[in-house]
């Protein structure tokens, strides 16, 4: 009798006792936001703002929010997804004013990419990343990306008639999209850790709008003390992919006694070896390919023998050699700071040597050589 | 069917035991604070610790066996003294309550941050605080019983969790091996033999075992079960964030997961993966913090019924949770709590088999 009093009083105060009904909203109840693109407020914006509490900082930051609907999917429309505008002095006070315009509880939880405007960059990003880092509802898998002479709204109201919303194309711009080494893609988290490894100095993902206002992904952006420093063509970008582990799969075309030959590197390893010289710092950059013979102008008369493939292997090593050094000389001359990842070379090695350097001021002198070897496993099917 | 007696277990719910009461709040943690001491290497700490908790669990075993139907706490007196024993039962007291405080302000931190940010405090606390008396008040066996049905759960969850970020990690961000020397290895060894409260359980729970003399192996499949995981968790946080970005992380081991990208899977986040494990862990963890706490003042005081007992330990640990403002003060009680740990896992029963070898102490009689 004791235990089945006992057992209806539980049962009666149960319903008082589900924790989880403070915190309980139905997934109807959220706006989904996708993508975030952040630029600076634009003069005419500021105009029209209203009066600021005391002690206020300044309206420096636009938010754009791509939330997903799921009614326009349901009704097969082009775009699956709701453009939203909010200007405020940070990105948590954006996200808070934002609400007002949409009924559903603005979540992060499925954000997929951010994108943002070359002038906002150029300013710095430290308090937007420390920001997004801090939220617990983010999963840090989300891509982040730079746009080239456009505002990052720009971007994001740019059609999307393949993928039904702009995040979509962000996200497959970093995936698995192949990246045939002429871009740089990254995700938020690996961002983070270039970042925070090598004071504020990275290189990322450029995005650039077309004159037809098709969304592009090509090069990269420089970033140097947590602010955008410069951007690098496709070609510099592939340079740059060969030193840092991120090639993909290119192709390398070269001439041999003048005839065109292109190589298909689809197998890339680096390594960068560090040694001290009368107490500097020295590097050995080692890239080894694997490839296949993708195509020639004309064949050679004799036939494709051991000691052709070993020519093409040569000039294509050299070719690829004379990149990297180009690489090289662009972060030491050009940007004069060090995204290639020699400085965490230097401090796994060497912690010592590293602490005791202004790495900023030494990088730009310290010797690097070059070593590529190129190898051919494959002729396609043609023999 | 075989029957088993109600008041005992078998040797090999220890593995069970020994797992549950030791991980916990360090599922989220992710050993952060190993890698912030050891850097790159912390995964050579936790390797290097192994065979010195090997070492120690061996000693403790022996000793619980030499004395195989009483626990440390009655058996003590023989070894230590009326007067030492008495000092040794307030500094154990300490230590559980100190583990149970710190166990439980850290789950109510994570849960406002990850989970019930609206939820009123007081409420997740107290059920928490509920159920682990509950079921610290049925005594150590059923304890055990519980323990034992949740091993499948907590490990499956979270051994799944730590392959599939396997898949993920960059072997890069885990060398040099020894680029800063031996000596914040070392450190980051003492740091994790420090971090393994509610190994002590073996001392209680061999008493209750079907066959002392077979306790052995199960103790140290545990420990060795406590290792892979750990190894495993420290490796992948490492190498899925790198030493820079796990720096500023409270919470690296859900952060690592959030970064998981697993081709194929039909899920977007991983977390869940984390969670269960790290529920079932407080849990067991804070009923045996209880368990262990009331069994001490039991012994203090010789009360007939123990419940009044658990029931002031566990609800005493609710305001004390409230007297922890954030996260700085918090990380403030982990030190004299990691000193306690040295204190009660490895010194105690080392100094007391010594004594017990030396004055030729074994057999059950209570002083």
């Amino acid at each position: 009798m004791k235990k089945l009093l006992l057992s209806l009083l539980v049962l009666f105060f149960m319903p008082f006792w589900v924790a989880g009904c403070w915190d309980m909203i139905g997934l109807e109840k959220h706006a989904f936001v996708i993508s975030l693109g952040i630029d600076t407020v634009e003069e005419d914006e500021k105009k029209e703002q209203p009066g600021s509490p005391p002690l206020s900082p300044p309206q420096r930051l636009h938010l754009t929010m791509e939330v997903f609907n799921p009614r326009l999917y349901k009704m097969n429309k082009d775009k699956h997804s709701i453009i939203l505008h909010q200007s405020a002095s940070s990105l948590d006070e954006a996200l808070k004013l934002a609400q007002s315009q949409i009924a559903g509880r603005i979540s992060l939880v499925h954000l997929r990419s951010l994108v943002i405007g070359e002038e906002y960059a150029r300013q710095g990003i430290k308090e937007v990343i420390d920001t997004l880092q801090r939220s617990p509802k983010i999963a840090s898998r989300f891509r982040i990306a730079f746009v080239q002479g456009s505002r990052a709204e720009d971007v994001m109201e740019a059609p999307a008639p393949t993928e039904g919303n702009t995040a979509e194309i962000f996200t497959k711009i970093g995936e698995r999209d192949p990246a045939y080494g002429f871009h740089s893609t990254i995700s938020f988290n690996d961002l983070l850790v270039q970042l925070k490894s090598c004071s504020g100095t990275a290189y990322c993902t450029r995005l650039h709008l077309s004159n037809n206002r098709w969304i592009q992904k090509i090069g990269a952006a420089v970033l140097k003390d947590w602010k955008l420093a410069g951007w690098l063509n496709p070609y510099e970008a592939r340079s740059t992919n060969w030193i840092t582990g991120r090639m993909d799969q290119t192709s390398v075309s070269v001439e041999n006694e003048e005839m065109l030959v292109f190589y298909e590197a689809t197998r890339a390893t680096s390594r960068i070896i560090t040694s001290l010289r009368g107490g500097r710092p020295h590097f050995l950059v080692t890239v080894k390919t694997d490839g296949i013979l993708s195509g020639i102008s004309e064949e050679p008369s004799s036939g494709i023998t051991r000691e052709y493939l070993e020519k093409i292997e040569t000039a294509a090593a050299q070719k690829i050699n004379a990149e990297i050094r180009w690489a090289v000389e662009k972060a030491q001359q050009e940007f004069r700071t060090d995204y290639l990842g020699f400085n965490q070379a230097l401090k796994n090695s060497y912690p010592a040597v590293y602490n005791s350097l202004n790495w900023e001021e030494t990088f730009p002198t310290v010797p690097v050589d070059v070593e590529v070897q190129a190898h051919i496993t494959r002729l396609g099917t043609k023999e | 069917m075989k029957k088993t007696p109600g008041d005992v277990i078998y040797p090999a719910c220890l593995v069970a035991l020994i797992l549950l009461s030791v991980m916990e709040i360090e599922l989220y943690t992710g050993g952060s604070e190993i890698i912030k001491t050891a850097g790159r290497d912390a995964w050579l700490s936790v390797i290097l610790a192994a065979p010195v908790s090997y070492f120690f669990l061996y000693i403790t075993v022996r000793l619980a066996q030499r004395f195989s139907r009483c626990t440390i706490l009655e058996y003590a007196p023989r070894l230590w003294g009326r007067p030492l024993t008495y000092a040794i039962i307030t500094v154990f007291i300490g230590y559980e309550l100190l583990w149970l405080v710190r166990t439980l302000w850290h789950s109510a931190e994570i849960n406002m941050i990850f989970f019930l940010q609206k939820t009123p405090l007081l409420v997740v606390i107290l059920f928490l605080i509920i159920g682990a008396v509950l079921l610290a008040g049925g005594g150590l066996v059923p304890l055990v019983r519980f323990f034992e049905f949740m091993f499948p759960f907590f490990f499956l969850s979270l051994f799944i969790a730590l392959v599939l970020a396997l898949s993920n990690m960059r072997i890069s961000y885990l060398i040099p091996v020894l680029a800063h020397g031996i000596r914040p290895v070392l450190k980051g060894s003492l740091l994790y033999l420090s971090m393994l409260q509610g190994l002590e359980v073996v001392l209680f729970a061999i008493p209750f075992t079907q066959n002392p003399q077979k306790t052995l192996f199960p103790a140290m499949a545990g420990l060795s079960l406590i290792h892979i995981l750990a190894l495993l968790q420290i490796s992948v946080v490492l190498g899925n964030l790198g030493y820079d970005g796990v720096l500023n992380l409270l919470y690296p081991s859900s952060d690592m997961l959030s970064t998981l990208q697993v081709p194929g899977w039909p899920v977007e986040r991983f977390e869940p993966f984390l969670t269960l494990p790290w529920l079932l862990g407080v849990f067991t963890s804070m009923g045996l913090a209880v368990y262990l706490a009331g069994y001490g003042i039991l012994q203090l005081v010789h009360l007939e019924n123990p419940k009044p007992v658990y029931w002031t330990t566990g609800l005493l640990a609710i305001p004390a949770v409230y007297l922890i403002p954030n996260i700085l003060w918090a990380r403030s009680l982990s030190l004299p709590l990691r000193f306690l740990t040295l204190l009660v896992v490895y010194l105690l029963p080392l100094v007391s088999y010594g004594l017990a070898v030396t004055r030729k102490q074994k057999g059950d009689e209570h002083v």
